[in-house]
């Protein structure tokens, strides 16, 4: 019964939300036990974790949208309102409402086949009871408020004609739509890139600060969260194992977890030895990419959208090289062309003296490896990993025997840190870091002498990213790789880099060593982006005198 | 207590069922090449029309063969036409679709892509006929026929599911790799696409049979004295008022063979998917 608590209630500060003890059963296992935290209006609870520590069943548990088979145990209270006790119809009307709920990936968030302001007129039309014109006048504003231009905030575009960040308002806009008291976000910003994150994260400051929100921020960046949120909670496991202010949480006293996810983002990777030569192992000259645009007329040439203008770069053996730019300014078209996938419109590309023309020959190709970004799509789901990672041997001029091609195999995939019982496998039985390491298996496997990485670490955890890093740096001491690392992560750039290249709209805008181009950036874009880029703020140390009053 | 241990087996529950009938009609037609309960080629028309019994399971028809009998070997009939025109279709249509897949865009997916819609724009049926016309009526050219229809199936759904594939990074790997076009097809986009053709296949086998009936019924399948289905049918349409069971067992043979092979092939295209099968993470 409510009352028979000590504590004052502030009325502002009252807990509009309040969880004790949830847990959630799948099949009898828990997945999730002992979750239990209060939030205010106003204010912004984080939580934050590696992937699969709950996180994202957290949100589902409280908005009752878990998968069947699952069973949920504890109880939820929004604004008096005993969401536990629900039944599925009267949960409707609290979804939209009362809660709205912001999702990592926009593209998938939004139908594809329905036009954005229908999209944000539908709850207004659920819930509000609005007639439909009603709806989309009102549906028109709240897109205005998202910060969409006029002309999109019309609602008459589809989500395809819109960019990545321009999405993701929209799916704010019809998450807010019916001003619910309590906006949960998963993982809002993890897709989008450094500025188009920078102007989210600022817009749902300034929703909270006029509607006086509640927000549920999730998210496995501590950068970011630190940044949006005023209290923590750190997952593990299914489990709270910490809660408390950013100081409090990553205390020299606090949990062991907590400690290691702070210490793997802080952390910087292994510096490799810088082995340089002066013969150029990759030269671009002038090098420029473009795509065959739509067919607008029957008969005759289709208009060609340039993807790559005019750049120029080298890289010596040995070196690391960044290339960095958000997406769609062309730094994966570039890696194409230099993979030999990719025909160049103008230009020179050479490697070792050797012109590649929209191929490499045998003999280079087998110089020139890749590591992609995704580690789901970048492996055929019906092979095992033993036949994936030998894939490449087949460039090689003696092909090797089959007891050789596994003895290799196995010792690649030892010297990643997979042990010899993945050559059975397949790869979906892997988590994302170790399907990572298996690309670079495959990558290495032909004794390559440079390696693209693709962001290659962009879809992982933070501390996975770490590891990774790590390896990379340990192999290319080993084998005197030089690496080509493209990524639109900053922060990553900074630390793997030698030299490092800023690619906007298809061209390149600035070049230098890493450590001059970030100290003193030259290019307003360039210093754009070091501006947006999140920083973990340093820990005061006073988290350890507080914890002693606040602890539960 | 036995509901709960039989509820785990209700999602195979469609398996099970498709499995029973093709089972049920592939082994009655491989039963049929050693014995049959009647010879078919004896007529007894003493005995016609005579209505399901303890010794005619299915009754007579009329000049007295044993309806079974007939839809047993009539079984053969219809499997072999259908599962050779299947043969004929997955053979062509799928390479086709995989090159036009591969050379998306050029003049090779230009031609075969326009073949196929010149194939499709022409009534099954009435080509069938002509083709039948033009070469004698029989099963061979009924396979012929049907297959020619399968072709085009096959090579457009070989072709929009391999598009798709190409543009996934596992294809870009292998060709970083340096393995060409005709190996990345066969290696790796072909075996993705299997579960989808294999549920093709079965629609298009159950969908043969009922063409194989169709072409029996207005007389250019198989010809007297090999039974098949469409024509038992057909015989039997001016019967149905007297002796109705003439035309009912013909008419449950047809649909037992096409529901099964529909749900077998649902089932199948689940199961076969490396990714939904149950397994353990590495950790």
């Amino acid at each position: 019964m409510p009352g028979t608590k000590e504590e004052l209630a502030d009325p502002v500060r009252e807990p509009l939300l309040r969880v004790d003890a949830l847990g959630v059963d799948i099949d009898g296992t828990p997945v999730l036990d002992g979750i239990g935290f209060s939030l205010a209006r106003s204010r912004t609870l984080g939580i934050v974790g590696e992937s699969g520590s709950g996180k994202s069943m957290t949100a589902l548990a409280l908005m009752g949208l878990l998968p069947r088979g699952a069973v949920r145990r504890g109880s939820l209270h929004l604004d008096g309102q005993a969401l536990d006790a629900l039944d599925e119809p009267a949960m409707r009307r609290v979804r939209g409402a009362r809660i709205g709920m912001v999702f990592q990936e926009p593209m998938t968030a939004l139908n594809p086949l329905h036009r954005i302001g229908d999209q944000v007129a539908e709850s207004l039309v659920l819930h509000r009871g609005l007639s439909r014109t009603d709806a989309r006048r009102d549906a028109s504003a709240v897109l205005d408020r998202v910060g969409l231009s006029t002309a999109i905030a019309r609602g008459r575009r589809y989500p395809h004609e819109l960019s990545g960040g321009q999405r993701q308002r929209v799916v704010i806009a019809i998450a807010i739509a019916c001003s619910p008291l309590l906006l949960i976000a998963d993982e809002p910003t993890t897709a989008l890139d450094v500025t188009t994150q920078a102007g989210i994260l600022s817009l749902l400051r300034e929703l909270q600060r006029d509607e006086g929100l509640a927000l549920l921020f999730i998210s496995h960046d501590l950068a970011v969260v630190a940044d949006m949120a005023d209290e923590l909670l750190v997952m593990t496991k299914g489990e709270v194992v910490e809660r408390g202010t950013f100081d409090e949480v990553f205390a020299a006293d606090a949990h062991p977890y907590a400690q290691r996810l702070h210490a793997a983002s802080t952390r910087p990777p292994r510096q490799r030895r810088r082995t340089v030569t002066d013969t150029p192992l990759l030269v671009a000259e002038g090098v420029s990419c473009s795509y065959p645009g739509p067919r607008r007329r029957l008969f005759g040439p289709r208009e060609r959208s340039v993807a790559v203008k005019a750049v120029s770069l080298d890289i010596r053996p040995g070196e690391s090289v960044g290339l960095v730019g958000e997406s769609g300014c062309g730094k994966s078209t570039f890696a194409r062309a230099l993979l030999g996938l990719q025909p160049i419109d103008a230009g020179r590309l050479s490697f070792d003296g050797v012109p590649i023309e929209g191929g490499h020959t045998r003999a280079t190709r087998r110089r020139v490896q890749v590591v992609f970004q995704d580690p789901y799509g970048s492996f055929d789901p019906r092979h095992r990993v033993a036949r994936l990672v030998a894939e490449p041997l087949h460039l090689l001029d003696e092909r090797p025997s089959r007891r050789e091609t596994r003895r290799r195999v196995a010792a690649m995939l030892e010297r990643v840190g997979i042990g010899g019982h993945a050559l059975e496998r397949y790869p979906h039985e892997f988590s994302g870091g170790q399907r990572q390491r298996i690309a670079i298996a495959r990558a290495l496997i032909v004794e390559p002498s440079l390696v693209v990485l693709d962001e290659a670490v962009s879809a992982l955890d933070v501390s996975v990213r770490a590891v990774v890093l790590d390896l990379l740096a340990t192999l290319a001491d080993e084998r005197r790789l030089a690496y080509l690392f493209i990524s639109h992560d900053l922060s990553v750039v900074r630390r793997v880099t030698d030299r490092l290249h800023v690619m906007r709209a298809g061209a390149i805008v600035e070049s230098g060593d890493t450590a001059a181009v970030f100290a003193a950036p030259r290019h307003p874009y360039t210093q754009g982006l070091l501006a947006a880029v999140p920083t973990l703020p340093a820990l005061s140390g006073q988290g350890v005198a507080m914890r002693s009053t606040h602890r539960p | 207590m036995i509901r709960r241990a039989l509820l785990p087996l209700l999602p195979l529950l469609p398996l099970l069922c498709g499995l029973v009938l093709v089972l049920l009609v592939l082994g009655a037609a491989l039963l049929s090449f050693a014995w049959t309960p009647f010879d078919i080629t004896r007529l007894a028309i003493a005995e016609r029309l005579q209505a399901p019994s303890p010794t005619h399971w299915f009754g007579t028809d009329q000049f007295g063969r044993d309806i079974l009998s007939m839809l047993m070997i009539g079984a053969r009939t219809s499997l072999a036409v259908a599962l050779v025109a299947v043969g004929v279709g997955v053979g062509l249509g799928v390479p086709l679709g995989l090159a036009a897949a591969a050379y998306r865009g050029g003049p090779v997916d230009e031609v075969i892509m326009r073949t196929n819609d010149l194939v499709f724009a022409f009534p099954a049926l009435v080509i069938a006929i002509l083709i039948t016309a033009v070469f004698g009526p029989g099963a061979l050219n009924a396979i012929i026929a049907i297959g020619i229809f399968n072709v085009p199936v096959f090579a457009r759904l070989t072709r929009g599911a391999a598009l798709s594939l190409w543009t996934r990074e596992f294809i870009l790997a292998a060709r970083v790799a340096g393995k060409g076009v005709l190996r990345i097809s066969v290696e790796h986009v072909l075996p993705n696409l299997a579960s989808l053709l294999i549920v093709q296949a079965t629609i298009q086998f159950s969908l043969g049979i009922l063409a194989e009936a169709g072409l029996s019924y207005v007389g250019l399948g198989a010809q007297p004295p090999v039974p098949s289905w469409g024509r038992m049918l057909a015989e039997s349409q001016t019967l149905v008022t007297i002796a109705p069971h003439v035309a009912l067992f013909p008419g449950l043979a047809i649909v037992a063979s096409v529901l099964g092979l529909n749900l077998l092939g649902d089932a199948l295209r689940d199961r076969l998917d490396p990714r939904l099968r149950h397994v353990h993470r590495a950790g």
